[in-house]
């Protein structure tokens, strides 16, 4: 009922059939990497590490279908911790399972040996040009880039999937534009699957830690230590000075117009729903932005709550699978990590057929939660198995790396 | 729990826990309609709503003072800046969040 590529329809007939027939495996079929976790895609990263070559970058990726992009729009004048965490970030991703392969693209060859010394004892292959290789001639750094990944594409293009078990899974767990829904019925079924990943030894990451909010002692309570239930503290603290210092009231920020309309009142009742997201076992960590784990467990990270950032931090975390709940609709999607779009207001997964792709309304009217459990868990596996989400298709995803001060 | 006094069916709310102060309503509701509200302990509770609630949103359990905090999941989301009544409509022309004001932080709380 997923994916019904052919009608598109989500009768409930067929949703039970469903279930009676797909017994749920512990395994998926996924690219095993010669280090770290299994990929579920096994993409060409189109790596641009510099503003100058992005136009390049998205002239190559263009032509090499099936590759992503992942872009920085600076570069040199990035300085402190913006420049540490971006130089973070752009590794991250290349290091990310769903990487097969990566070409990077710089201005300059000191920036490509910084990015490059991340990824030392990486054992995918990766490809470099850097403008002064090549005169300064973008069109040159096309042609030489399309030849290299034509080639870098064919050569993992030839790597099978193999059977890998659940516990290599790491999900990153995001909402967006949600409504009263979103905490009763779909964060909280977030929250069983990660409960169920933790126990068998995957990992999961929630970001939005301004969505902590309220709620911030009763994750520092599950943290597996004072220093990390600290962190869970600060990280919230951090927040709120970011938006005092801006002279900002969060009333009437966050909740959103969409989310209030939708019947949120305040940042404490979105909050609550939120991190309902993260279950209830113990927290590991509270990574910094785009920091990469390859621990199991639950981690947060201190991140920014919009979208399109949260994601790629989780993605540079390691994260090979999205979850991403939504009440109004939100058809932003990871472009590297597949992201499966969940709904719990039956209206929304009505009218956006080709954007939900896990409809989990029943649960507010009365269906057993566990039903629900067993059947995004055979969703997960089928995806984390290569069958596409309607992001994916569609081609709603892109990498946006956040920022954290100004350019010289 | 019969609805001879209103006009339109009963329709069906959420609580979430036990102590909470407002509920969810499944369907939108018209004045004078009766809630039925489930979902905690297998108790329902019968109220009639006082004004027109969109669907998905709060309506109020019980009567809820000015400056009270508003209780729902089992947690404060806020405090009521009117009186509230029991079947009122609760959102932001009458709850307002205790955190995202200026001078209410974490810290200045501790």
């Amino acid at each position: 009922v997923i994916f019904d590529e052919t009608s598109g329809k989500r009768s409930e007939e067929r949703l039970d059939k469903r279930l009676y027939l797909v017994t749920v495996k512990n395994e998926f079929m996924g690219y095993q990497r010669q280090s770290g976790r299994p990929g579920i895609r096994n993409y060409l990263l189109i790596l641009n590490v510099t503003g100058l070559t992005e136009p390049t970058a998205r002239r190559i990726s263009a032509n090499l279908p099936g590759s992503i992009m992942a872009s920085t729009p600076y570069g040199m004048g990035m300085i402190g911790d913006d420049a540490q965490k971006t130089e973070a970030t752009l590794s991250g991703l290349a290091l990310n399972p769903n990487v097969g392969a990566v070409l990077i693209l710089s201005a300059d060859r000191s920036r490509c040996d910084l990015i490059m010394s991340h990824l030392q004892g990486c054992k995918k292959p990766i490809k470099t040009i850097v403008f002064d290789q090549v005169g300064h001639d973008s069109l040159r750094m096309s042609d030489e880039g399309m030849r290299q990944g034509a080639v870098l594409m064919r050569d993992i293009s030839r790597q099978q999937r193999t059977p890998q078990p659940l516990s290599a899974l790491f999900l990153g767990f995001e909402c967006g534009l949600s409504d009263p829904t979103s905490g009763i019925a779909a964060n909280p079924l977030l929250g069983a699957i990660a409960d169920s990943l933790v126990k068998t030894g995957g990992a999961m990451v929630m970001g939005e830690s301004l969505e902590w909010l309220g709620l911030e002692e009763v994750l520092a309570a599950r943290a597996v230590n004072p220093q990390v239930a600290q962190n869970i503290r600060d990280a919230v603290l951090h927040r709120e000075a970011c938006a005092k210092k801006s002279g900002i009231n969060l009333l009437g920020i966050n909740p959103n117009r969409a989310n209030i309309r939708a019947g949120l009142s305040t940042i404490e009742e979105k909050a609550g729903g939120s991190v309902a997201k993260s279950g209830s076992s113990p927290i590991s960590a509270v990574l910094e932005y785009g920091q990469r784990t390859d621990q199991p467990g639950v981690f947060l990270m201190d991140a920014p709550s919009y979208t399109p950032e949260s994601l790629t931090g989780f993605v540079a975390a390691g994260a090979q699978l999205m979850l991403f709940t939504t009440g109004v609709g939100n058809s932003y999607v990871s472009a590297m990590a597949p992201t499966i779009k969940i709904s719990g207001n039956d209206l929304t997964a009505k009218h956006l057929p080709q954007q939900i792709d896990f409809d989990c309304s029943a649960i507010m009217f009365g269906r057993d939660p566990n039903d629900e459990i067993q059947r995004l868990l055979n969703t997960i596996i089928e995806v984390a198995s290569g069958a596409q989400t309607f992001g994916e298709i569609l081609g709603e995803g892109s990498e946006v790396i956040s920022r954290f001060g100004p350019s010289l | 729990m019969n609805n001879t006094h209103s006009l339109a069916p009963s329709i069906s709310a959420l609580m979430l826990k036990a102590q909470d102060d407002v509920a969810n309503l499944l369907q939108a509701s018209c004045t004078a309609q009766e809630v039925i509200v489930t979902g905690c302990n297998d108790v329902a509770l019968a109220l009639r709503c006082l004004e027109d609630i969109p669907r998905f949103h709060k309506i109020a359990l019980r009567d809820i003072d000015i400056g009270a905090a508003v209780v729902r999941d089992g947690y404060p989301i806020g405090r009521a800046t009117h009186y509230i009544k029991a079947g009122n409509w609760v959102h932001i022309h009458n709850l307002q969040s205790s955190r995202a004001q200026s001078g209410n932080s974490l810290k200045e709380r501790t």
